[in-house]
């Protein structure tokens, strides 16, 4: 007995006979009680906690998930189809005020919960019950780093990407510690992250592999020291998170403002030394002045995975912005000798796509770098994701500085400012503030254009799972690969609009346009 | 006799065909204090404005602390007059993303390349001059336009400025903020400063000003005192402005 089975009775004994009461002539069908009614007698008139209905809704999908997983007929998956779905029902009625109220709204509620059930219980059970995720478990640090980090021999430079990790950790700490808010708003996602990237490291089941004719580990690496080193981090990130929170939760809103000021240089900093250490500049052995510590670092082209995605994607929009915002202001300018270049370099970057920018990343840029910097493939991949994105930004942000009220502008020069510092004190600002959430989306495409660098011998994420189906022991299993990591990409580009969302209500609440009082 | 500060001769703007000011011949001593009146667009703001160069003239000289402001004028002696003209605007025009003292400190700091501590101490002393001190660390949206306009004529004072322009100061706001607004002003007034002021405070402008210059349709129709001005104005286009709004 499956679900659409209980769903096909329920319409029988609940739907259909509220309908024929209906249209039947009153007073005839009353004894038929409708689904509120119905509801209400199940569960009785139960007070609304907060938490009651995501319980509800967790617990249903557990059983659901356990009555997929159960073997089909026997009793166990009929009892957890009918766990699950009177816990559905209790969900119902939780909302029934608003779900049941009429009859028509009650026939909409009840389809779309079939529609909605099949969905759900269609995920679970390709997700959880049907697919074998082996290899995004035995792959996972590929996924991540590439092949490069873990190639027995090369292997060793992973310490390299340890500190970046420590540092994101504490600027995410610190950045939700300044937002000021209730603590468990933070600590119970972050709880969450924490055992899934705990999980994700550790998780260890075995397989039978057609190449080896044995069981074998989905691991195959040790995590105890890297299991040390993450816990570090999270604990770092908590620490900094508590520090913050305890300085500037009842602070003034200037001094807030000056904490997230510093955060940002903070990060931008972090960022050029998180270049440094992977691979500190210089050309040959002798050139490394740090060769003691340092070493001579690992090459763009050797990095690889979501790693690479990230960073990638993060330095094309710390490189971007710079070349966005000098392009915007001279595109602004009234001297040929700044706008007619930046509106030559806007357009002509504009009206190409990103692909052909890539190609000519990989086949033309050589001819015209080389004899200056001899810039390997994932160096001028860069180049090009820059400039790209320094364009779209510059006319974005060009939008932001027409807004500015030309008041300011005159305020400024009454005031003795010279030009330079109107635009990088007064203009720039305000422009960055009312542009925000365009930036934010601008940077989410960003990190999905990434992945086109796969087009180039690059083993960004999307690279690495399009060859992970090649590997002996999971010949063609395509879909869980490219699955994941789009799911990845989801999930990253989705935290990125939450907090543009985030970022765009601050700034509606907090003084929008104070020059102007009329 | 105080020397002149700001010496107009036959100042012409235009904007495309329209001429805003025709021909303005003014002679302002330090320490005085000017009263400017007229019907909206008779070229009042457009004239305090060509006095700090926010409006370039085309035709006529002007003349403000020696310098003479033209195309030629060198980037640092326009940079001194600026230093020397406060001017306060009518929207305030304050910056919003700055809290109150740094709007305020804003300009010894890039302009006079004060050290932070140095132009906050003169920024404080303005506030508490203007009565606001206490509202230092706030954004500009969550301060009233009475106090947005004390503000902005603290930043104005912060860079220590010899002449004082205001643009129709009190236009943009409610009526029962206008006092604190001129309060401040009136205890600028006795200090030696020169002042020009645009305005539409009649009250204001007897009390203060040592002369009134009553401006028309781009030309200077009537200059002498106040109370020979608002009792006994000898212009017909004078007169026949005080009846409407007397």
């Amino acid at each position: 007995m499956s679900f659409n089975h209980i769903l096909l009775v329920l319409f029988f004994f609940v739907l259909l006979p509220e309908f024929i009461r209906k249209v039947a002539p009153s007073g005839k069908y009353d004894k038929w009680p409708d689904v509120k009614k119905l509801l209400d007698l199940a569960f009785g008139r139960v007070p609304q906690f907060q938490y009651n209905a995501q319980a509800a809704l967790a617990l249903a999908m557990i059983f659901t998930y356990l009555a997929l997983k159960a073997d089909p007929d026997s009793l166990a998956s009929w009892l957890m189809y009918v766990l699950s779905l009177a816990l559905f029902t209790y969900l119902a009625h939780l909302f029934s005020d608003e779900l049941f109220d009429t009859f028509w709204n009650s026939v909409i509620s009840l389809f779309s919960f079939f529609v909605l059930y099949s969905l759900i219980s269609g995920i679970i059970n390709f997700v959880m019950v049907e697919t074998d995720w082996t290899i995004i478990w035995k792959n996972r640090r590929m996924l991540l780093v590439g092949p490069y980090f873990i190639h027995p021999i090369t292997g060793t430079e992973i310490w390299r990407l340890w500190p970046p990790f420590y540092l994101i950790m504490v600027i995410l700490g610190s950045a939700y510690g300044s937002l000021g808010e209730k603590k468990r708003n933070f600590l119970i996602p972050y709880a969450f992250f924490g055992a899934a990237c705990t999980m994700f490291l550790v998780y260890e089941a075995d397989y039978y592999s057609p190449k080896a004719d044995a069981m074998v580990s989905n691991r195959g690496y040790d995590y105890i020291k890297s299991l040390i080193l993450l816990l570090g981090g999270l604990v770092s990130g908590c620490i900094s998170f508590f520090f913050v929170h305890s300085r500037y939760c009842d602070a003034e809103e200037y001094k807030i403002k000056y904490f997230q000021n510093l955060l940002v240089s903070f990060t931008i900093i972090s960022f050029i030394f998180t270049i440094i250490i992977i691979d500190p500049p210089g050309e040959t052995e002798n050139d490394y002045s740090w060769n003691g510590i340092l070493g001579s670092g690992v090459k763009p082209s050797a990095w690889g995975g979501l790693f690479l995605n990230l960073i990638f994607a993060s330095s094309a929009v710390v490189v971007g912005f710079g070349i966005g915002v000098s392009l915007a202001f001279g595109r602004r300018s009234n001297l040929p000798v700044f706008y007619l270049p930046s509106i030559t370099i806007i357009e002509l970057i504009r009206s190409g796509p990103l692909v052909a920018w890539l190609f000519f990343a990989q086949i033309l840029l050589p001819d015209m770098v080389n004899p200056v910097w001899e810039a390997d493939i994932a160096s001028r991949v860069i180049i090009v994701l820059s400039l790209f994105f320094g364009c779209y930004l510059a006319e974005v942000l060009r939008g932001g500085l027409q807004a500015i009220p030309h008041g300011q502008y005159e305020a400024a020069t009454a005031l003795g400012l010279s030009p330079l510092q109107i635009k990088l004190q007064i203009e720039l600002p305000q422009a960055i503030r009312t542009t925000l959430p365009a930036i934010v989306s601008q940077v989410i495409g960003m990190l999905k254009d990434t992945s086109l660098v796969y087009f180039f011998g690059i083993y960004d994420a999307f690279r690495v799972a399009k060859d992970l189906p090649a590997q002996w022991d999971f010949i063609g299993q395509h879909e869980q690969a490219l699955l994941f990591v789009g799911m990845v990409f989801w999930i990253l580009s989705f935290y990125l609009s939450k907090i543009s969302r985030r970022i765009e209500k601050n700034l509606g609440l907090a003084h929008e346009g104070g020059g102007e009082a009329t | 006799m105080s020397k002149e500060i700001i010496v107009t001769e036959g100042v012409t703007v235009s904007f495309g065909d329209f001429q805003a000011l025709k021909g303005i011949d003014v002679k302002i001593k330090q320490g005085e204090i000017m009263i400017i009146l007229g019907p909206s667009g008779s070229g009042k703001s457009t004239f305090i404005r060509t006095l700090n160069r926010l409006q370039p003239h085309d035709g006529g000289r002007v003349i403000v602390d020696g310098i003479e402001l033209n195309e030629d004028t060198t980037v640092a002696d326009l940079k001194h007059v600026r230093s020397e003209i406060g001017f306060v605007f009518q929207q305030f025009n304050l910056f919003p993303h700055l809290t109150v003292l740094e709007n305020v400190s804003l300009g010894p700091q890039k302009a006079k390349g004060m050290t932070k501590g140095e132009a906050e101490e003169i920024a404080m002393r303005l506030l508490e001059r203007v009565g606001i001190p206490e509202q230092k660390n706030k954004y500009a949206s969550a301060l009233s336009g009475g106090q947005q306009q004390r503000v902005a004529i603290a930043r104005a004072l912060a860079m220590d400025p010899k002449i004082m322009l205001f643009d129709e100061p009190t236009s943009a706001l409610d009526p029962e903020m206008i006092k604190e607004v001129l309060d401040v002003m009136i205890d600028l007034a006795r200090r030696d400063i020169t002042m020009i002021v645009v305005t539409h405070e009649m009250g204001f402008a007897k009390e203060v000003g040592d002369r009134v210059m009553f401006f028309d349709e781009g030309h200077l129709v009537e200059e002498s005192t106040p109370d020979v001005f608002f009792d006994n104005p000898k212009a017909k286009r004078s007169k026949l402005f005080l009846e409407q709004i007397l």
